[in-house]
């Protein structure tokens, strides 16, 4: 449950963070700062998971 | 300009124009998996069951054949359908005025709903056979799924670029796939392979990927985290790699189709 919480926690921060970054920079920029935030965000899945699920 | 609605029509007609004219229709979309479950699960699980080491159920090697086999199917044909995807809807690219890398996300989303149907099919028959599910693990699956198909869309677009002038990429991709496939123990048991392919297997995305899908179902034990930590971030690389190589070449690739 603390697992399956915490994942949506998580989630939900790095779509808030995406929406923003994507809607208030109008440079082609934002596309590469996307990616980095996805590699940020399924990396913290990976390393958060085995603290969330213990 | 990226397009939601574009994408969810595409990804829908892709999905509905493969049945379309025949009598059960979307059935089929139930059908075919459930064909391929049957295959994997009963026909080879007691062909092969008492040989996966450490495990007596009848479908153990089922369950080991599933989780490679099905996982891979959406892995291949996300690369192989994208790299040739800008040639195949140039008619399309030609009249609309659309983000080039958004049609690799409607493969990706079509091959997703496969993926999905097989795996609602294969839980329900799971559940059925009295297995005993790692429910926390079980979160992972969509997170792992996610990583396996951008690793496939970073692959797709840099060869969905290259293939636009160099055609001959379209039968390298299946070439390479093919070799990639058997390279990769999905059907077979990584035990059979020699020492020095077992200490390189660590560099093949595709095995990390299904050794994680196998830890969870297969062996109910954790995946291995820092190994997918490290191909969460070489997939990124591998998309920031793609993305700038399409982004120097578009006007290019444009002009071409």
């Amino acid at each position: 449950m603390i697992a399956m919480l915490g994942l949506l926690a998580w989630t939900a921060l790095f779509m808030l963070v995406c929406y923003v970054s994507w809607t208030k920079i109008i440079l082609h920029i934002k596309v590469y700062l996307l990616i980095i935030y996805n590699a940020v965000y399924l990396t913290g899945v990976f390393y958060l998971f085995p603290y969330l699920k213990n | 300009m990226v397009n939601i609605s574009l994408i969810l029509e595409l990804t829908k007609r892709d999905f509905t124009e493969r049945f379309a004219g025949s009598i059960l229709g979307s059935i089929w979309a139930l059908i075919w998996p459930l064909v391929s479950l049957f295959i994997y699960i009963i026909i080879f699980g007691k062909m092969m069951g008492p040989k996966l080491p450490g495990k007596s159920e009848f479908y153990a090697y089922g369950l080991y054949l599933t989780v490679g086999l099905v996982p891979w199917t959406a892995f291949a044909s996300s690369i192989s359908r994208s790299s040739s995807v800008f040639l195949d809807k140039r008619y399309l690219i030609s009249k609309i005025k659309l983000s080039l890398p958004s049609l690799l996300i409607y493969i990706i989303l079509s091959e997703t709903i496969t993926f999905v149907i097989t795996m609602i099919l294969f839980f329900i028959f799971l559940f059925f056979s009295g297995y005993k599910f790692h429910l926390a693990a079980l979160l992972l699956i969509p997170f792992i799924y996610y990583l396996q198909q951008l690793f496939a869309f970073g692959f797709g677009l840099l060869a969905a670029t290259l293939t636009v002038f160099i055609k001959d990429l379209r039968e390298v991709t299946g070439i390479l796939l093919q070799l990639w496939f058997w390279f990769t123990p999905i059907v077979y048991i990584e035990d059979i392979l020699p020492e020095i392919l077992k200490k390189i297997m660590i560099y093949n995305p595709a095995y990390i990927v299904i050794k994680s899908y196998r830890d969870i179902f297969v062996f109910n034990s954790d995946p291995p985290y820092t190994t997918l930590i490290v191909l969460t971030l070489i997939t990124h690389v591998l998309i920031l790699v793609a993305y700038s190589i399409f982004r120097a070449l578009e006007k290019d690739v444009r002009d071409f189709l």
